[in-house]
């Protein structure tokens, strides 16, 4: 019996297999007319990093959202996030730093693309120079789309 | 209410013309000329000579298979197979997959040729083209290892593995093939085989990289094999077709 696959793969893989830890950037505005703070997105030009990793995952990219990787053979990912502002005409830097301490879980794909890690969030901390305050959107982090981390700025 | 009536009336015609229709099917099935008698006409045995040979060539699925069939009124073959396969894969980025197992297939074969002919004679068949279906079925275990897990951002790897003793894994198969007379009893076929509807017990389709009896489970297949067999004849067709395949007891009591 000779096997002649139809709509079959090579040895290559094809699929996506990045688990990204994904952040938007949001402010908190007052609005008169329901008189009370409401969240609003917040475009940011931001250089992101790994604490200890040489190469930038951003580098002064202006947007309201970025994705990160979580680190897959440590159950921790520190993250260095400089914003820059223009206040007045002058600029602004600002270096926040963001710990995440996760579980890690490590699930078969197959034998083309091997393996993708899952992360569920533990704990997170951080620097408070230009982020105010975060709030977790989703604990678990895998290959599907789903924002996960609302980071909150200063004024 | 009259328009009622003439529904009912017209319901009833027709009913009662559509059982007549089936009673003249019927009687006409009892004389059906597609179906040679007896009902029993033998049975035969053949095995998959095309894998092995396949197997000296590529090196990394070893195996064969047999098959068993009945042959009911020269037309239709329901038929049990049964296989084995021993393969290992190492892909190029280093991780290799085992499994060895058992697999075994039901269906039926449905020979395309009548066997009488028009004038109500028998034919002669030496070549008997058919299609037919399967329901196949493999119960293996498998194992992946050296699984590679890179960070490529963070840096570092990491290599691992699976295992899984027990997977059950079915699938669906359309046959089309011909079957041969050699000589005394021998028989030879060839077919093609489409695989497809693999549904497995394992976490995945993906985690059971190839199936034994199916190949690789990321889609569907084409499949092509040979067999070479022997034919057993029913006594009484043997007796009928004159054909010298008694026994040496059979002769003397004829």
């Amino acid at each position: 019996m000779v096997v002649a696959s139809a709509c079959s793969s090579s040895n290559t893989c094809y699929e996506s297999m990045d688990s990204l830890f994904r952040i938007t950037m949001h402010k908190q505005v007052f609005d008169p007319n329901l008189e009370r703070y409401v969240e609003q997105d917040f475009q940011t030009t931001a250089t992101i990093s790994g604490l200890g990793v040489d190469s930038f995952l951003y580098y002064r990219v202006t947007s309201s959202q970025f994705a990160v990787p979580l680190c897959k053979l440590d159950t921790e990912s520190v993250f260095l996030i400089e914003q820059i502002r223009v206040v007045n005409e002058d600029t602004i830097y600002a270096e926040d730093t963001l710990w995440v301490e996760h579980v890690n879980k490590q699930e078969f794909v197959s034998l083309e693309c091997g393996c993708a890690t899952t992360f569920d969030v533990k704990e997170i901390r951080h620097s408070v120079n230009m982020i105010d305050s975060v709030k977790i959107v989703a604990g678990h982090i895998d290959r599907t789309n789903v924002n996960n981390l609302k980071i909150f700025v200063r004024k | 209410m009259r328009r009622l009536l003439i529904i009912l009336v017209l319901t009833i015609t027709v009913l009662d013309v559509a059982a007549q229709k089936d009673s003249i099917v019927l009687r006409e099935k009892e004389a059906d000329p597609n179906y040679e008698r007896p009902i029993y006409q033998g049975f035969s045995g053949h095995v998959d000579i095309l894998t092995p040979a396949m197997n000296l060539i590529f090196g990394n699925v070893y195996g064969t298979e047999v098959t068993f069939d009945i042959n009911l009124y020269n037309r239709l073959f329901p038929l049990i197979e049964f296989g084995y396969s021993d393969v290992e894969q190492t892909l190029m980025n280093g991780s290799t997959y085992k499994t060895n197992a058992p697999y075994i297939r039901i269906g039926m074969n449905y020979g395309i040729l009548k066997p009488i002919n028009k004038a109500g004679k028998r034919r002669l068949l030496d070549c008997y083209p058919y299609v037919g279906a399967r329901y196949g079925m493999a119960f293996m275990n498998y194992d992946y290892t050296n699984v590679e897990i890179r960070d490529e951002y963070w840096g570092g790897s990491i290599t691992t593995g699976y295992s899984k003793p027990f997977a059950y894994t079915g699938w669906i198969e359309i046959v089309a093939g011909v079957r041969m007379n050699l000589i005394a009893g021998f028989t030879m076929g060839w077919a093609f085989r489409f695989r497809t509807a693999i549904h497995t017990s394992a976490p995945g389709k993906a985690m059971v990289w190839y199936v034994p009896g199916y190949g690789k489970s990321d889609g569907s297949a084409f499949t092509f094999s040979y067999t070479i067999g022997y034919t057993y004849k029913a006594k009484k067709v043997r007796e009928r077709d004159g054909t010298g395949m008694l026994t040496a007891k059979e002769v003397k009591q004829k």
